[in-house]
């Protein structure tokens, strides 16, 4: 059956909008934020109209039916990503908290001076600037695994670094600003084999992919709703329980508590204990709505459409005179950079958007792999599986339009 | 919004050959203003004797609209007291954010500058090496 594109762009009414200029619109800025199908938004509102309640507190009607809403989200997110357990899935704001989290809670009681947390040159700020806190805090020293002029991570020198006192490696599943996707289960096995915990950043991953945590062994894995065509404000920290358990909290509050004194208090249990405070309930709920629509249309479809648009991508602007595409990777994602001779990637930005293009310029959040490309900014093009490969004709033929402005 | 006010000929102009522009050791004496939101990045020097500010020059990593924008600066602001530095430095942010609108003759490259205001985004790009100017004004002694 062919791919039913003109369907599924029918579920996404933004899709449709046309920017202040009058163009169509042509959204390639999926790695910032997905768009969200009907389904969701619609869900949504039937969830405030419906059942809105507080959760795990009430003996009412809404309040037991808000509860059953989201414990069943927990459950359908855990079968998501493989989890054994709902009680190893914890909801946080986004992978950004995810990652705090783990900092946090687990890096400030069982890190020491001196241990070693390797990262990568390739990671945004959100899985670099956690770490340095606590590098801060506590005299944990970063490591980083170097890339590849191909934008691949440099495993040989990851083998070198693992030698090291390493207790933990976080890195990212896919880059935001390349679309690399680095081979994970190799990574991890890596990582346990020196011993060392392993976080995946997959914030960037599994809107592409479902990703099996049991299977990868993975000790941590953060991402986002958003990223996914679910809400803003809603992500997931999975975690191995026999390591969530002996962690302390991370915020205080309500809800992630057992018993409260006035001197100190008890925890509640897993997955609780990390999540003060009334949660984002409508987020999980909702989000449990985006994966179900993924799943529907499915997810080896999503990945064709999203591999065959970005792969021709590539190709279109290769030819493109003038324009450096960063990186070649052995695997890439939904993603590309690129940089243009003369132009700087904001005025590319501003006048393609003229055209209805939205495209991302700047350092994406990756100041160290901005560093490492020579560059301070770049320009970048990122595909879901509502993009097509007339859109990405318009972002080429809008190329023509930047040059012309600029005399080039 | 119509691209031809943002990317006007004078811009362009100082953007493809910026005027009184180098890379700058990191020991001179330059003072910087950085963007955390774009990366981009501008440093700013010069000479004051008496109270006269000469020499003035910048090192830009950024858009046209920053490049163009220090090229001007430099251009303009050498040569005037630093009184008169600081004036315009605030006449322009001012006219910038539209707080106040400045009297730049039509043929001036500040009135090009001054049509960034219609693009909110890019306000800061033209303000960027203006604050690293005030800023090595408040290092010099005048004195």
């Amino acid at each position: 059956m062919d791919y039913p594109i003109d369907t599924i762009r029918d579920d996404f009414p933004i899709l449709s909008a046309k920017t202040d200029s009058g163009a169509p619109m042509v959204y390639l800025d999926n790695a910032a934020t997905s768009q969200k199908p009907s389904v969701v938004v619609d869900a949504i509102r039937t969830y405030y109209e419906e059942t809105n309640a507080n959760v795990h507190r009430g003996m009412h009607h809404l309040a037991e039916k808000a509860t059953a809403e989201f414990e069943g989200a927990r459950e359908a997110i855990a079968a998501f990503v493989g989890a054994p357990d709902a009680r190893s899935v914890i909801f946080t704001r986004g992978t950004t908290e995810s990652i705090n989290l783990v900092a946090q809670a687990w890096g400030r009681k069982f890190l020491k001076a001196g241990d070693e947390v390797v990262l990568s040159i390739m990671e945004h700020h959100s899985n670099i600037v956690p770490w340095q806190m606590l590098a801060q805090a506590s005299g944990v020293r970063l490591k980083y695994i170097p890339m590849l002029d191909d934008g691949s991570l440099d495993l040989e020198a990851y083998r070198a670094l693992l030698q090291g006192p390493v207790k933990l490696v976080s890195v990212t599943h896919v880059s935001n600003a390349l679309g690399t996707v680095n081979p994970i289960a190799e990574i991890i096995s890596l990582a346990h084999e020196a011993g060392a915990r392993i976080l995946i950043d997959s914030a960037q991953g599994i809107p592409h992919g479902p990703v099996d945590v049991t299977a990868l062994d993975a000790d941590f894995l953060a991402f986002s709703a958003h990223k996914m065509c679910g809400p803003t404000g809603f992500g997931v920290l999975y975690g191995k329980e026999a390591l969530l358990e002996v962690m302390d909290p991370f915020l205080g509050g309500g809800e992630m508590i057992h018993t409260v004194g006035l001197e100190s208090s008890t925890w509640a249990d897993l997955p609780y204990k990390f999540e003060a405070g009334t949660p984002n309930i409508a987020g999980a709920i909702v989000t449990r709505t985006a994966i179900a629509y993924l799943q529907g249309i499915g997810f080896d479809a999503i990945e064709k459409q999203v591999h065959d648009v970005t792969d021709y991508a590539v190709k279109a602007l290769s030819r493109v005179e003038g324009l450096t595409l960063h990186g070649n990777p052995p695997e890439r994602g939904g993603a590309l950079a690129f940089n243009m001779e003369g132009l700087h990637p904001h005025d590319i930005s501003q006048i393609i958007n003229e055209e209805g293009i939205a495209i991302r310029a700047g350092h994406v959040c990756c100041q160290p792999l901005m560093e490492r490309l020579g560059r301070p900014a770049i320009a970048r093009a990122s595909f879901y599986f509502y993009n097509t490969v007339e859109e990405v004709d318009r972002l080429v033929a809008s190329l023509d339009t930047v040059k012309k402005i600029f005399r080039i | 919004m119509n691209l031809d006010e943002l990317y006007q000929e004078i811009i362009l102009a100082h953007f493809k050959r910026p005027h009184h522009a180098r890379n700058f050791a990191e020991d001179e004496a330059f003072e910087e203003a950085f963007n955390p939101t774009c990366g981009d990045k501008t440093r700013v020097l010069g000479q004051v004797a008496g109270d006269r500010v000469s020499g003035l020059e910048h090192d830009t990593q950024g858009c046209a609209i920053s490049i163009a924008s220090a090229s001007i600066l430099c251009e303009r602001l050498s040569g005037t007291s630093v009184e008169e530095c600081r004036a315009q430095v605030r006449t322009l942010v001012d006219g910038l954010h539209g707080r106040r609108v400045p009297g730049y003759p039509e043929q001036d490259p500040l009135a090009a500058l001054l049509t960034v205001k219609r693009f909110p985004m890019r306000i800061r790009c033209a303000t960027l090496s203006w604050e690293a100017l005030e800023k090595w004004l408040d290092r010099q002694d005048p004195a």
